[in-house]
């Protein structure tokens, strides 16, 4: 390539020119292009990740609570979500005070007519009716942010988080104390036994007269002071976790963090869902994708098996696999469409004139239900499977079938003996992969019976244990559900960043065990190929 | 294995032990237990498709309409004014010349009730409305008299009814005194009686009124009367309630209107809301007056219903909800008429009406219409004693019959006087001089067929025909639109837009990475992107919807430049790259894509630097007013739009022309010398594109182009480029995967020989490897189309779901999919919509499955024809 360099050859031409030829062959410029759309490609897949791992990792965080005051004298508690720059309206200038205006117009023409305002999570919303109030720098008045030291922040059963500052601590309606921090000790001895308390009230029975709900009357009360000045008292029993962010040290807040985790994956949602945790889902998502692998398996190798090891070679079988190969790409919401006409209406409707009558015209299986979401997804990842296994099938070398002939064993002795085994591990991987694909739909779950919220489990401790007909909760659905259909989709945010999270999480893990397990097979079949 | 010498075996001993039973059986269940159960899974597979169909074939089915029952005609001897039928088409009442109601079985023609409510003082005129169930009847001395007429249903068990009850059969009729007695599947005893209420005579007019319609409103009733005197009334009614006595009274609010007629009107009609009447005479003349205020009414338009000169007006009635006029004349032509605001300013009101649509013509003059009381039917009767069923949004002919001249007695000769539509839609009335026809009528989809789905139908109170989605609607009388072609449109939208994004960058992306990048490091970022496929789509749709969307809206002249400067950035780097003498390049190469990575990043960093004053140059300030057309003009926008097309053609011109004449006049340069020259061609060129496109848009501009209104119009924050933008994430990894298989299926000797002809990998990719491959590339394409086009829950949470047909980028749709998941679960059973949705399915899985099957016989072809490399 080097252009100096004399030709050795005999030719009597001389190559004319090669750095031009050479640098415009290369093309390097268009070589870029090919690179680009590859760099675009991961940096797409690995911002998303990243956006959704810190998003996800980052909520249940405690932040500072600050306090905002206002020029027109408002004093806002709560914390910081977000913060963006804006273009203020004119009118929102004149709205404040002529000082305070003044100044704003100086902050405006210096910053080039852009302003930035914060989204304060304030909460409190029985006293105000709002959890959020967006805060322009142009209304704050000067020096007017604080950290106030006892700031409190407190999650409760219902109407979303209160905070403010304590005022008192009351123990059956008398004040005991009113000392922050001795407000704050009590609290802690207390919190755990009125919980408790709560929980021993819920389980109850009707049947226990109403003495003993008398003694499980709330006795512990906090009275707070929030910034607008009000007072609130608040149960100890509604309150589910309460915390003094400014005064966190870091352990603290690990442990705060760790202890949200752990309600997150071990409770039952509150706050319509925005709250809480997402066990119902989970345990949905779950037992949904055993019952369809515990569906789709069998079927899926039966098939494989007899594609590849009964059914004659021709244009017929390779016609029926091109067609498995297609239903593999038919979308799932047709499947999700087939499942509803057929399993819910047609099978559930048959099974409800048959043995539930007397429940009529209440459908008991001729509605969604967490048996036609596994069939249907079942038939859905079908192909998946069958595709899987056969691939395996066909990599089981012949020799071994031919050794295994040799020795005289039948058909079926080769294909349990030596045929299945060696391809376990590639059946796996294909269940795992039609496991992941089922975890992560949706759009056919809408049809056949998720729901956002299910009273009941889908497997629990009364018989018959399993409950087919009913409805469940998905990780998928409560993330469209929360993501797309709540009403308060701020304060749900942060659940759908941790639900995203949770389900990429279990969706990719099954999917790096297919990798593996794909990758294993593969180093054992070079390994001991004969 | 006979008894012969050992000799005839191969051993030359005879075998001990032949298999184990239990083997043999162990080996024929397994055979015929995987033969079952595979033949079966696939099967059952392949059910999914013929299942669809299975659901979707009745909406096809052409309407039937078994022969007609006559009932005798025993008992009455009166001609039939009216008549009406109950819900179950078991049970009918007959308001005969003489005043009388006459309530009979269907069965058997047996007369269950005779009501003479008006004695002496006979009607004039009357209306009944099927809907509201509600009457009107008009006297001689001018007063009105408003009344309830249906049939009261109420339920019984079985012991409280006497004994010879006990054993009816299911389903079967009995008569108890004057009620019907049936007995419903749900093993109840169901009773119906005729219920007729008058309200007291109101007076109205001053003489005889020989017209009369009226509408029932939640808040009262409308009517409207015309005397013998040519005078039109029309009146309100008002209950007032007396507090002290509880009583409920009832007054008329009216207003009047001369008619400067010599001949009076033959048709009166009032409108559902009450606010326009309708007269109309025999020759075709139509008048339409306002009577929304009633001290003013005022006529504001004349019209000509009939098309030919010497045809007459026979029938004239409403459909449904009132809104819609049906006309009939003695050819046998039917026209449906509803307002428009077609010819706005012609009339006093803007609106006028318009001849919508024209049904199949009849042989005979119309006598008779009836209105199906819950969809667009119509059922017309005509002077030879035939009836026609038609339904008007289809524009069609349901079933033509006549009445049989066997069993019909007399009742064959005349024409047919009155008809009524079943409730429920499955049975027809017509009445006959003073015979009574029943047919049952079989018509579960009407208003389906091929061509509403598709092509353009003009729907009630449109001004126009259109292409609309809209299956249900606040009222009870909403015309259903089920035409799938916003939800084709829509779903071709998305897959555009997302493989104009995708499709790109997939297949650069599988070049470089199967011919350029190092093995170890492809074994890493293969993976990597494939994991994108694993991405739940409602993920990707929670992200486009809550976290990309409202950012793009937030940056999105940034967004625009950025599909300028990231490709500007990445060449520049590739320019900047050339530098570098060739033999520390080699060396560098590792470090390649990082460069190429942080070029991308300045692209962007350029993008965000550039957004705002581009905004404040080419958008005026403000993109979003800009593209709603509020500010600036074209220019800004097509130079935008314009500077990819000018690149790409001075990118050509280059090719042609300058690089020949470069490598003429450059020989001796330096390696870097000449980059150095190719930069300054770069630069040069790119200054020429951006002149190019400006020049063209300028060109554009001036001769009054707008690129504002078709491809870009007004922004709304769930948009297809927000769309194709996320959707990229679904179809990359496809895409990606199976096209970088199908060049790395190409044969390595073919990359060897290449380069060892002293082609660059450049020349070889381009020249030796793509072609071979393109056929994997097509089907590359393909399988990415089938998954764009099936996409749901992207689409369902960030494409807006409005059906509207437009291509504009920056603009919601909804697709088929996403149609299906929001409807389905409301969707009642087996109704046209259901099935309508189940089309939309089949319509998907014919797509994709013939997307996905022309790409797997081109990947056959493909491998094929790579073994033979």
């Amino acid at each position: 390539m080097s252009s100096t360099a004399a030709h050795t050859g005999t030719t009597a031409r001389r190559r004319r020119f090669s750095a031009a030829g050479s640098i415009l062959a290369r093309n390097e410029p268009m070589l870029w292009l090919t690179g680009g759309g590859l760099v675009i490609c991961v940096a797409m897949i690995v911002g998303l990740l990243a956006l959704v791992l810190y998003q996800g990792a980052t909520t249940f965080w405690p932040v500072p609570v600050v306090q905002i005051e206002t020029v027109a004298g408002q004093i806002h508690l709560g914390e910081v979500t977000r913060t963006e720059t804006y273009l203020p309206a004119d009118t929102e200038i004149e709205a404040l005070p002529d000082a305070a205006a003044a100044r704003a117009r100086r902050t405006l023409a210096a910053e080039d007519g852009q302003a930035v305002r914060r989204l304060l999570r304030t909460g409190n919303f029985e006293l105000t009716n709002e959890h959020f109030n967006w805060i322009s720098n142009l209304e704050e008045a000067p020096a007017g942010e604080t950290r106030p030291d006892w700031a409190i922040v407190i999650e409760r059963e219902a109407w979303g988080r209160f905070y403010g500052l304590p005022a008192a601590f009351l123990i059956d309606g008398r004040t005991v104390t009113e000392d922050p921090a001795e407000i704050w000790a009590r609290f802690d001895r207390h919190h755990a036994d009125a919980r408790r308390d709560r929980v021993a009230g819920e389980t109850a029975t009707a049947a226990e007269d109403a003495s003993s709900r008398a003694a499980n009357a709330p006795r512990y009360a906090l009275v707070m002071n929030t910034s607008s000045g009000q007072q609130q008292t608040l149960e100890l029993n509604e309150i589910v976790r309460a915390y003094p962010a400014n005064r966190l040290s870091f352990g603290q807040k690990a442990g705060l963090y760790v202890g949200r985790w752990f309600e997150f994956l071990t409770a039952d949602p509150r706050e319509a869902n925005s709250e809480g945790g997402v066990f119902p889902a989970i345990f949905g998502t779950v037992v949904m994708t055993l019952f369809m692998a515990l569906a789709v398996v069998p079927f899926g190798v039966l098939a494989a098996l007899y594609l590849r090891e009964y059914a004659k070679a021709g244009p017929v079988v390779s016609a029926v696999r091109i067609s498995i190969n297609n239903l593999a790409g038919v979308p799932s919401i047709v499947f999700g469409v087939f499942g509803l006409g057929f399993f819910c209406y047609i099978v559930g409707g048959g099974l409800d004139q048959l043995f539930f009558a007397e429940h009529l015209p209440n459908p008991t299986f001729g509605t969604g239900g967490i048996f036609w979401a596994s069939l249907t997804l079942a038939l859905l990842t079908l192909p998946v499977v069958i595709v899987a296994t056969e691939e395996a099938l066909a990599a089981v070398p012949g020799s071994m079938r031919e050794g295994s002939y040799a020795c005289g064993a039948s058909k079926w002795q080769t294909i349990q003996r030596i045929v299945l085994p060696r391809a376990m591990p590639g059946i796996l991987t294909g269940v795992i992969l039609a496991m992941a694909r089922g975890a992560g739909e949706v759009a056919p779950l809408m049809l056949v019976g998720a729901v956002k919220l299910a009273p009941e489990l889908p497997v629990d401790g009364t018989f018959p244990f399993i409950h087919g007909e009913r409805s469940f909760m998905h990780l998928g659905f409560h993330i469209f559900d929360l993501g797309f259909q709540s009403q308060n989709s701020e304060a749900a945010k942060p659940i759908v960043f941790t639900t995203t999270l949770l389900l990429i999480t279990i969706v990719s893990a099954l999917n790096l065990a297919a990798i593996w397990l794909r990758a294993r097979l593969h180093r054992r079949f070079v390994a001991n190929q004969f | 294995m006979a008894e012969t010498p050992d000799s005839s075996y191969f051993t030359g001993r005879r075998r001990e032990r032949g298999p184990k039973r239990s083997v043999l059986v162990g080996d024929r269940v397994a055979r015929w237990l995987i033969t079952g159960g595979g033949i079966g899974s696939i099967v059952a597979v392949s059910l999914v498709g013929v299942f669809l169909v299975w659901v979707v074939l009745p909406l096809f089915k052409s309407p039937s309409m078994p022969a007609a029952t006559v009932l005798p005609h025993q008992a009455r001897d009166s001609v039939i004014r009216e008549l009406g039928i109950n819900d179950y088409a078991t049970l009918t009442w007959l308001f005969t010349a003489d005043g009388t109601f006459v309530v009979q079985r269907l069965d058997d023609g047996s007369v269950l009730q005779r009501l003479a409510p008006f004695g002496a003082r006979q009607p004039t005129a009357w209306a009944f409305d099927a809907v509201a169930r509600r009457c009107s009847f008009g006297f001689d001395d001018g007063s009105v008299q408003f009344g309830d007429i249906r049939f009261a249903v109420e339920y019984a068990e079985p012991e409280d009814l006497p004994a010879e009850f006990q054993d009816l059969p299911a389903g079967a009729l009995a008569t108890l005194g004057d009620r019907l007695v049936e007995r419903t599947p749900e093993n109840q005893f169901r009773l119906q009686t005729l219920l007729l209420e008058l309200g007291q005579p109101l007076a109205l007019a001053d003489t005889t009124i020989v017209q009369l319609d009226h509408a029932a409103q939640d808040n009262g009733d409308y009517v409207a009367v015309l005397s013998a005197a040519g005078e039109l009334h029309v009146a309100r009614t008002r209950h007032k309630r007396n507090l002290l006595t509880g009583e409920i009274k009832t007054r008329l609010r009216s207003g009047r209107f001369e008619l400067d007629t010599t001949t009076p009107p033959q048709f009166l009609c009032l409108s559902g809301l009450g606010d326009q009447v309708y007269l109309a005479w025999r020759d075709g003349r139509l008048a339409r007056l306002e009577v929304r205020d009633l001290d003013e009414i005022r006529l504001v338009e004349t019209c000509q219903l009939l098309p030919g000169a010497d045809t007459e007006l026979t029938a004239l009635g409403f459909q449904m909800g009132k809104a819609s006029l049906v006309a009939g004349d003695s050819d046998g032509g039917i026209g449906v008429w509803f307002l428009t605001r077609l010819a706005a300013g012609q009339t006093a009101d803007g609106r006028s009406l318009a001849r919508a649509h024209e049904l199949p013509a009849g042989s005979h003059a119309v006598r008779s219409l009836a209105a199906s009381a819950r969809t667009r039917m119509l059922a017309a009767g005509f002077d030879d004693g035939s009836i026609a069923l038609y339904h008007t949004t289809s524009n069609r002919r349901l079933a033509v019959k006549q009445i049989d001249a066997d069993n019909a007695g007399d009742a064959a000769a005349g024409s047919i006087a009155k008809l009524v539509l079943g409730p429920r839609d499955d049975a027809l009335l017509a009445a006959t001089g003073n015979d009574v026809a029943l047919w049952r009528v079989d018509a579960e989809h009407p208003e389906i067929t091929a061509s509403t789905l598709l092509w353009p139908v003009w729907y009630e109170g449109y001004d126009s025909k259109a292409l609309v989605w809209q299956s249900s609607g606040a009222t009870d009388d909403f015309e259903p639109k089920y035409s799938l072609a916003p939800l084709i449109f829509g779903t071709l939208k998305a897959t555009l837009y997302s493989l104009l994004f995708g499709l790109p960058l997939a297949l650069l992306a599988a070049i470089y990475t199967s011919e350029f990048m190092h093995p170890r490091l492809k074994a890493r970022v293969k993976p990597a992107i494939e994991m994108m496929a694993s991405l739940p789509s409602v993920v990707l749709g929670f992200l486009a919807a809550l976290v990309f969307a409202p950012f793009i809206e937030l940056v999105l002249p940034h967004t625009l430049v950025a599909f300028v400067t990231v490709p500007l950035a990445i060449i520049v780097g590739a320019h900047l790259w050339q530098l570098i003498p060739v033999a520390a390049a080699t060396r560098l190469a590792v470090w390649r894509l990082l460069a190429m990575f942080l070029m991308l990043v300045a692209g962007l960093w350029l993008a965000g630097l550039l957004g705002a004053p581009v905004e404040r140059s080419l958008f005026a300030g403000d993109v979003v007013a800009w593209l709603d057309g509020q500010i600036g003009s074209g220019l800004g926008g097509w130079l935008l739009l314009l500077v990819p097309t000018s690149a790409l053609l001075v990118f050509w011109v280059t090719g042609r022309s300058v690089d020949p004449w470069l490598r003429k006049n450059t020989v001796g340069l330096s390696h870097t010398s000449f980059a150095l020259v190719n930069l300054g061609k770069l630069f040069a060129g790119t200054l020429a594109a951006f002149a190019v496109a400006l020049l063209m848009s300028w060109l554009l501009t001036s001769s009054g182009f707008d690129p504002r209104g078709s491809y870009v119009d007004t922004y709304v924050q769930r948009n297809a480029l927000v769309v194709g933008f996320v959707m990229g994430f679904a179809i990359i990894p496809i895409i990606y995967t199976i096209s970088e298989d199908a060049l790395s299926a190409v044969p390595d000797h073919l990359r060897a020989a290449s380069l060892g002809a002293g082609a660059t990998p450049w020349q070889t990719a381009i020249r030796v490897v793509i072609p071979p491959a393109t056929s994997g590339l097509f089907s590359a394409a393909m399988i990415g189309l089938g998954r764009a086009v099936g996409e749901t829950m992207i689409v369902l949470m960030a494409a807006g779901n409005t059906p509207v047909l437009e291509w504009n980028i920056f603009n919601g749709f909804r697709t088929l999919a996403a149609n299906i998941a929001v409807e389905l679960p409301e969707a009642v059973r087996d109704s046209s919509h259901y099935r309508t949705l189940f089309l939309a399915a089949l319509t998907l899985f014919a797509i994709t499955f013939v997307l996905n099957t022309v790409a797997e016989m081109v990947r056959i072809r493909f491998r094929k024809k790579s073994v033979e490399l």
